[in-house]
């Protein structure tokens, strides 16, 4: 482990070193930015961590990833991709690979649009959870930014932006999603495949953001709807309500973006049955360190009395190379990670 | 009778003042873009011990306020977009959630730029002239914000030949920023504008941030491209 901590220093100082020789001038070659068919980006992510459970056991693990993002634009292909291979290391459990495709599709048209093939959709305003993202996966509610596999779905969209003041643009979109037991096994149930359907509409009238949801999933109907709207400069307030199966989830919060770059985010919500409140607090450039980024999150089910503290600091190096520390301490066990990530 | 026609006679030489004013404003923004364009900027941010991290920006801008822009460097924010119509700003980071609202004075990249810095809208959509004054030969503007939700209260323009030379921006009856335009650039299609803006403030000493135009032309912009659900496809519509 030391060793590995040792070379990514090596390597973060080595770049940081190339970066700080660069040309002190103004120039501007937009050579290297010109519009290419092909593209490819990604990243490489490490992630060490030790977590001691409630009865002072360690369990030594690293989540590493290598996530690609490929993506060809000729005439009419456009096709994007994201794949994701995981290498988790475990002390006391075996070891596991996993090879993930993200995203896999194409996409005909820009107003009026279709895509086909493997996406995630990302439906709804709330950062912790989503009730209305009927076809999305759920939130790791440890790392809600972490989830990106989707579906694989048909989906056919129309951005109309009218002339006037009151509606600034809107837009409809339909899912088709079949689901079987080799395609979206989540929504696969009763040993029978089945095709779920989805509308959305989606308009900004005025200053709000509002959408509008159905849902047909085997034979239950699914209604959603959520809303966006700044009340002032500095607060963001959002909601989310689903209905289906005589029963709702619902989620409500808002966000206070202060001057200097220091935002707290207050959420509330019902997700089966139990009541949840999630706060975090995220100061950018912190301590008067330029491109580091730190912030503290609370987390609890009020119906369970189970909570979990997460504390994180992360430095930009300004060459690619991220580093996170993460502290977390919940009901089950505490732990401390330490995640490298190299952009490329 | 005389008081009769004096009236209206007033209000109508008041009101031509006015928009006399305010129009200069307009010359300036259409000295500085055309209507509708695409453009490419790099914006350099700068640390008192020299260091830099540079961001390239494509951006495109159809009528008074409406900004889209797409992060192609670093390769960390690469894909990142933003979209400001009006008053509204949204961040849409790619994997990670639907576009999230953001604040005009907090800032997606750091440094002393902040977000309405970067997708700047129109001067004469945010503010009025409230008086102007000849020094040598510049022309001096002391602007007003029209509503409270614009970033700075008070600018202070200094013009010659009707594009900005110095700008210096006050909230809170403060001095927060400065930004100097230099560099007159002939960019083509009739644009010669400075293609240099360096932006420093009191409140971050030795700090200061840079935007350098490499290539602004005019464009048809469908609306369509400044939505939030065309946010994810901004690179698509690169040529």
């Amino acid at each position: 482990m030391k060793k590995i901590i040792l070379f990514l220093s090596f390597l973060i100082l080595i770049q940081t070193e190339f970066a700080f020789a660069q040309n002190q001038d103004y120039d501007f070659n937009l050579d290297e930015f010109e519009k290419k068919s092909f593209d490819c980006r990604g990243y490489l992510s490490l992630n060490p961590k030790i977590t001691v459970d409630n009865k002072e056991q360690r369990l030594y693990s690293a989540i590493n990833e290598l996530q690609i993002e490929p993506s060809y634009k000729k005439d009419w292909i456009n096709l994007k991709a994201n794949f994701s291979f995981f290498a988790m290391l475990y002390s006391k459990e075996d070891n596991d690979y996993k090879f993930i495709i993200n995203n896999l599709y194409q996409t005909f048209g820009e107003d009026f649009s279709l895509s086909l093939g493997k996406q995630s959709l990302k439906w709804g305003k709330g950062y912790i959870y989503n009730p209305i993202a009927f076809l999305d996966r759920v939130k790791n509610p440890l790392d809600p930014e972490s989830v990106r596999e989707g579906y694989y779905l048909l989906k056919l969209q129309y951005i109309q932006t009218p002339e006037g003041d009151i509606l600034q643009n809107h837009s409809f979109t339909f899912v088709y999603m079949p689901s079987s037991y080799d395609l979206n096994k989540d929504f696969y149930t009763k040993e029978h495949s089945y095709n779920n359907v989805a509308f959305k509409y989606y308009a900004l009238i005025l200053d709000t953001d509002i959408d509008l949801i159905y849902m047909q999933e085997e034979k239950v109907n699914k209604y959603g709807i959520d809303l966006s709207k700044n009340l002032s400069e500095e607060l963001e307030v959002h909601g989310e309500l689903s209905y289906f199966n005589e029963q709702n989830e619902y989620l409500i919060g808002f966000k206070y973006a202060a001057p200097y770059d220091l935002t707290l985010t207050t959420e509330y919500y019902k997700k089966q049955g139990d009541n949840f409140i999630y706060n975090k607090l995220s100061q950018k450039d912190a301590f008067g360190i330029i491109y580091s980024t730190a912030y503290v999150s609370y987390q609890k089910n009020l119906d369970q009395n189970k909570y979990q503290v997460i504390f994180s600091f992360k430095y930009d190096f300004k060459n690619g190379f991220v580093v996170e520390s993460i502290a977390t301490k919940s009901s089950q066990d505490k732990s401390l990670g330490l995640k490298t990530t190299y952009y490329f | 009778m005389k008081k009769i026609f004096c009236i209206p006679l007033t209000i109508f030489i008041f009101y031509s003042l006015a928009f006399a004013k305010d129009d200069i404003l307009s010359k300036i923004d259409r000295r500085l873009n055309p209507e509708s364009f695409e453009s490419y900027r790099k914006l350099i941010n700068i640390e008192p011990d020299g260091t830099k991290k540079e961001f390239i920006l494509y951006t495109i801008k159809k009528g008074k306020d409406k900004v889209a822009s797409l992060f192609l460097s670093p390769k960390s924010d690469q894909g990142r977009s933003t979209l400001r119509l009006g008053e509204n700003m949204w961040l849409y980071i790619p994997g990670i959630a639907k576009p999230l609202r953001i604040a005009s004075m907090q800032s997606v990249t750091g440094g002393v730029f902040n977000n309405s810095d970067i997708m700047r809208v129109d001067f004469s959509v945010e503010y009025t002239v409230v008086s102007q004054k000849k020094e040598e030969n510049y022309l001096i503007l002391d602007l007003k914000a029209k509503n409270d939700s614009v970033a700075y209260e008070k600018l202070i323009m200094k013009v010659k030949n009707d594009l900005p030379v110095q700008i210096q921006c006050y909230a809170g009856g403060i001095l927060i920023k400065t930004i100097t335009y230099s560099k007159i650039k002939d960019f083509g299609n009739g644009i010669v504008r400075p293609a240099i803006m360096e932006t420093t403030s009191p409140l971050q000493k030795g700090y200061k941030s840079v935007i350098v135009f490499a290539r602004l032309k005019p464009r048809k912009l469908k609306d369509s491209y400044f939505t939030l659900d065309f946010l994810p496809k901004l690179e698509d519509i690169r040529k």
